[in-house]
């Protein structure tokens, strides 16, 4: 069943180049496509120096959105590596303490951000496109 | 992009550059963006470790980087191409190999992801000579 799906995310450290690479590996492994918008600009997940042109940096909330027949397992498993890859990245840097000082008690504490639905909203299960044309 | 492989293994890739640190470097590069699945080969310099190319290094290049999924091979410089050509005239398979016109360092690295990611020969062309059209800025 073809499908089409979208979840948000606060970046934990910048989008370097071994995170946009882990991004674009898994991504290429999906039939769906997948799309990494950050700000104005977005990106096909799958072209690994398109996500790295984002430009997206710690702290920036992004979206990734798949339209496909495997949309649901895409998205889960692409804001899975940006909260894990952005916060481990070799090639990116670590947060600045501002940043750190600034960032809410479960950032600072774990270390680990929550990602959220679209618009702030808690995760929301993908719909079936004839269901989410219905919804929206 | 496909995500189909053409057939057992990940696409190879070999890197023709006049100059062995070039090549080595954009290598590794290219290895730890991609995840270090990919069999990435570095022929770069010449034989005597000159600055140039070589027909030979190439050729061992072609034939280490082959896992049965077909080859992408990115020069550095247009003369690059003359030495890959030279060699392709030669090579018994030469339908498995595709020699591409791309930016080397971002043509590597993003022909290497498409390839970890398991694109067939066509798509990691593709994917290397894409990244011309690709913004930094």
């Amino acid at each position: 069943m073809s499908a089409s799906c979208e979840q948000g995310i606060t970046l934990a450290g910048d989008l370097h180049a071994r995170p946009a690479g882990a991004l674009a590996v898994a991504a290429g492994r999906f039939a769906s496509a997948v799309s990494v918008t950050a700000g104005e600009h977005t990106a096909d997940a799958k072209s690994v120096l398109g996500v790295m042109g984002l430009g997206a940096t710690s702290g920036q909330r992004v979206t990734v959105a798949a339209a496909g027949p495997d949309a649901q397992e895409a998205v889960t498993a692409l804001i899975a590596i940006l909260s894990e890859a952005t916060r481990v990245a070799g090639l990116g840097r670590r947060p600045l303490n501002r940043e750190i000082a600034w960032a809410p008690w479960f950032v600072r504490e774990n270390h680990f951000f929550i990602p959220n639905g679209p618009g702030g909203m808690p995760w929301l299960p993908c719909l079936p496109a004839a269901v989410s044309i219905f919804v929206t | 992009m496909t995500a189909q492989p053409m057939s057992t293994g990940t696409v190879g890739i070999v890197l023709v550059s006049h100059s062995a640190e070039l090549a080595e470097g954009t290598a590794h590069l290219a290895a730890q963006v991609s995840g270090g699945t990919v069999t990435i080969i570095a022929a770069g310099g010449t034989d005597d470790g000159d600055l140039g190319t070589s027909a030979a290094k190439v050729e061992r290049g072609l034939t280490q980087a082959e896992s049965g999924a077909g080859v992408v091979v990115l020069p550095d410089l247009g003369s690059a191409v003359l030495t890959v050509r030279a060699v392709l005239e030669d090579h018994p398979r030469p339908s498995h190999i595709l020699l591409t016109d791309a930016p080397f360092v971002e043509g590597a690295v993003a022909a290497t992801v498409t390839a970890a990611a398991g694109g067939d020969i066509k798509a990691v062309a593709a994917a290397a000579e894409e990244a011309r059209h690709v913004r930094k800025l």
